[in-house]
C-alpha cells in the first residue's frame, strides 16, 4: 500500500462520516413528520400525490397490509417494465433504432431492476432505448430504494411502538423517502456529475474520427459471415483499417446519481463507472464512490435518533467499520501486490514516481489502485454494485473481497434500508445468542426477543445464502451453466459464486468473464433475484408487526447491554462467523484455490 | 403462438407464481407463532 493511497481513502473516510449526522438527522426529521427544510416547496407536491392516487396518510397498515402493499406494487412495476423492454422498438426516445429486448433478458433486467440488485446482463448502449433507460430502469432505481427505506421504518417503528397493531402506512414512508431524501439529493449530485463531463443529452450517437488511425488483422470472411480458407487450410489474414469510433450519448448523468445513491448499481453505459462518460474524473469517481456508502451509513443516525438512543445507531454503525476497514486493507493490499508470476519474470511491479505498480489489469489509470479497489469494497459492502474496474481482473485476495462482501448478506451498510434490515436480523440473533450465553433476557430498544423473531431473523439470513449456494451448485454441473465461464478451474468457480452471490444478495456486481445473457442465467439468476429480495423484506415485516405488538420492557440489571465496545465486537463476530461458516467450503475452491495455485 | 409469446407467458407464470406463493407464505406466518 501506498501513503497517497492511504491518504486518500482516508479522506474518503473523513468525509463520510462528517457527513453521517447532518443528513441522518436530516431523515429522521422526514420519518418523524417533523420540518425539514424542504416542506414548503415540497409539501404541496406530496399531498398533490397523496389525493392524485387516493392515499390517506393518516390511515395507518398492520404488517401483512404493508407488505401486500409492498408486493402488489412491485408486481404491477415488473409488468410495466417487462412491457417496457419488449417494445421498446416501437416506443420513443430510440434514436439508435434498437428493437425489444428477448424475453429471458426482458425478465432477468425487470427483476433486476425491481429487486434494487441492477444485474445487467446486457450492455447499456449497445441494448437499450433512452425512454427503456430513463421510464424504465431510472425510475426503480427510485422506487426500489424508497421501498428498501420504507420497510426499514417499518422495522425501527417496531421498536418504538407499544402494543400497537399497525407499523406505518407504506404509501407514506415511500413517498416521502422518494420525495424529500431521494429526489433532491440526486437533483445534487445530477448537476455535480455534469459539471466533471457526464455525458446528459438525447443526442444520437456520434461517430468521431480517431486522432490515430488503428489497422488491426483480421479473418477475410464470406457472404455467410465464415472464414475464407487458403488451399492448404488456414485463413486469409487482411489489414482492417479503422478511422471512425462511435461515442455512445444520453440522459446518463440523471441515471447515474440516483444508482449511486440508492445503492442500485447499475450503470448506463456497459463497462460502469469506469466509462469515460459516466465517470470521466477522479473527483466525480470520489462522489460517486461517496454516494455509495452516504445513506446507508446516514441511516444508522436516523435509526439512532428514531429510537430516542443515538448510540444504539453509532453501535451498529461501528460493527460495520470493524467489517469494513479490515476486508478494505485485505482487497487494496492483494492488489498493491501484484502478480507474483509477473514479478518472478522480472517485471517491475513496484511503485514510484512513474507508475502505480501492483495489479492494474482491468483498472482504469485514473483511478488507479487504491480508488479501485476502494469502489469493490464499498459497492458490494453496499449491495450497490457498480464497478470502475473490473473485479474478474483482481488478484484471488483483491476478488474474494467483494465476493465475502456480498456473502456476508448485504449487512456491512447494505442496501438503503435494507442494509440496516439486514443488520438488525443480525442484531436479533447476537442478543439471543448473548442472552443463552450469560442467562440474561434476551431484549433489544425495551422489547423482548423471543422464538417468532428468531425464526425471521434466521430466514433472513439463510434465504440467499440457499440461493447463492444452490444456484452455484447447479450451474457447476449443468453444461448450461459451465459454458458460459471464460476461465477454466478456480478462476471459472469462481465467476459462477460471483454471478450467483451477486444476485441473490441483490447486489448486481459482474466479475465479468461470465457470458450471463443466456436462457440459463437469465432465469435462474431471476428467479434467485426474486427470493433474495423479497423473502428477507416479508419476514423483516413480520418482525416490525411482532415487535410492535410487543410492551416495553425498562432496561434492568438483566439487560444486555447493545452500546458497548463488547456487543460490537459480538455482533461483528456474529456476522462473520455466519458468512464463514456458510461460504468458506465454496471460497475454498474458487478463489482460495486459485490464490494458493499462484504462490505454490 | 409464436416462440417468444410463449416465452412471455413462461416469464409471467413465474412471476405471477412467486408473488403468490409470497403472499401464501405471508398469510402463514402468523401460523409460525
Amino acid at each position: 500500500m501506498t501513503a497517497n493511497g492511504i491518504l486518500q481513502l482516508g479522506l474518503y473516510m473523513v468525509v463520510l462520516v462528517a457527513l453521517i449526522k447532518p443528513l441522518g438527522g436530516y431523515m429522521a426529521r422526514v420519518y418523524l413528520a417533523e420540518p425539514c427544510g424542504l416542506d414548503r416547496i415540497l409539501g404541496p407536491l406530496e399531498r398533490v400525490i397523496y389525493r392524485m392516487f387516493g392515499i390517506r396518510p393518516e390511515d395507518e397498515m398492520s404488517w401483512k397490509a404493508y407488505a401486500g402493499a409492498a408486493i402488489l406494487f412491485k408486481l404491477a412495476f415488473f409488468f410495466l417494465l417487462y412491457m417496457i423492454l419488449r417494445i421498446q422498438g416501437v416506443l420513443p426516445l430510440n434514436p439508435q433504432g434498437f428493437s425489444g429486448v428477448a424475453p429471458d433478458l426482458a425478465f432477468n433486467t425487470a427483476v433486476s431492476f425491481i429487486t434494487n440488485t441492477n444485474w445487467q446482463a446486457y450492455g447499456g448502449e449497445s441494448t437499450l432505448s433512452y425512454l427503456s433507460q430513463m421510464m424504465g430502469l431510472c425510475v426503480q432505481n427510485f422506487v426500489s430504494a424508497a421501498q428498501g427505506m420504507a420497510v426499514l421504518v417499518a422495522l425501527i417503528r417496531g421498536f418504538t411502538r407499544r402494543t400497537a397493531s399497525t407499523i406505518g402506512n407504506f404509501w407514506v414512508d415511500l413517498t416521502r423517502s422518494t420525495l424529500y431524501i431521494l429526489l433532491p439529493l440526486s437533483f445534487i449530485f445530477a448537476v455535480l456529475l455534469v459539471s466533471q463531463g457526464v455525458v446528459q443529452n438525447f443526442s444520437p450517437y456520434k461517430n468521431v474520427p480517431l486522432l490515430q488511425t488503428i489497422t488491426y488483422d483480421n479473418p477475410k470472411l464470406d457472404a455467410n459471415g465464415n472464414p475464407v480458407m487458403t488451399a492448404d487450410g488456414k485463413p486469409i489474414i487482411e489489414p482492417v483499417q479503422v478511422v471512425e469510433q462511435t461515442l455512445p450519448m444520453g440522459p446518463a448523468a440523471s441515471q447515474i446519481a440516483i444508482k449511486q445513491l440508492g445503492t442500485n448499481g447499475g450503470g448506463f453505459f456497459n463497462v460502469n463507472s469506469a466509462h469515460p462518460f459516466e465517470n470521466p474524473t477522479p473527483l466525480s469517481n470520489f462522489l460517486e464512490v461517496l454516494a455509495i456508502l452516504l445513506i446507508p451509513a446516514a441511516l444508522f443516525y436516523t435509526f439512532g435518533k428514531i429510537v430516542g438512543d443515538k448510540r444504539q445507531g453509532w453501535a451498529l454503525l461501528a460493527a460495520m467499520f470493524v467489517i469494513f476497514i479490515p476486508l478494505l486493507i485485505l482487497c487494496y493490499s492483494g492488489e498493491q501486490a501484484g502478480n507474483p508470476l509477473l514479478n518472478a519474470a522480472g517485471v517491475d511491479n513496484t511503485s514510484g514516481n512513474l507508475q502505480t505498480g501492483g495489479n492494474m489489469e482491468g483498472k482504469e489509470v485514473r483511478f488507479g489502485i487504491a480508488n479501485s479497489a476502494l469502489w469493490a469494497t464499498a459497492t458490494t459492502a453496499a449491495s450497490n454494485g457498480s464497478v470502475n474496474a473490473m473485479h474478474d481482473s483482481f488478484s484471488p485476495m483483491g476478488g474474494l473481497v467483494p465476493m465475502v462482501m456480498m456473502q456476508l448478506g448485504e449487512v456491512v451498510f447494505g442496501g438503503v434500508g435494507s442494509g440496516l434490515y439486514g443488520m438488525l436480523a443480525f442484531v436479533i440473533v447476537a442478543v439471543f445468542i448473548a442472552g443463552l450465553m450469560v442467562g440474561r433476557t434476551p431484549e433489544y430498544l425495551g422489547k423482548k426477543i423471543e422464538a417468532f423473531e428468531m425464526k425471521m431473523a434466521s430466514i433472513v439470513i439463510l434465504v440467499p445464502c440457499c440461493f447463492v449456494l444452490l444456484g452455484t451448485a447447479v450451474a457447476s454441473v449443468t453444461s448450461s451453466g459451465v459454458s458460459s465461464i471464460s476461465n477454466p478451474g478456480p478462476h471459472g468457480f469462481s465467476q459462477m459464486l460471483y454471478a450467483f452471490s451477486s444476485m441473490s444478495n441483490n447486489n448486481g456486481s459482474a466479475f465479468a468473464g461470465l457470458n450471463a445473457n443466456t436462457p440459463f442465467y437469465n432465469t435462474l439468476g431471476g428467479i434467485a433475484m426474486l427470493f433474495g429480495r423479497f423473502w428477507t423484506m416479508i419476514p423483516v415485516l413480520a418482525v416490525a408487526g411482532s415487535l410492535a405488538a410487543k410492551k416495553y420492557v425498562p432496561p434492568g440489571a438483566g439487560t444486555l447491554p447493545t452500546h458497548t465496545p463488547l456487543f460490537i465486537l459480538f455482533l461483528a463476530s456474529v456476522v462473520i462467523i455466519v458468512g464463514a461458516l456458510t461460504f468458506f467450503p465454496a471460497l475454498g475452491l474458487g478463489p482460495i484455490a486459485e490464490h494458493l495455485m499462484l504462490h505454490k | 403462438l409464436k416462440e417468444e409469446e410463449r416465452m412471455d407467458l413462461i416469464y409471467m407464470g413465474i412471476i405471477a407464481g412467486f408473488f403468490g406463493i409470497t403472499w401464501l407464505l405471508v398469510r402463514l406466518v402468523e401460523k409460525v407463532k
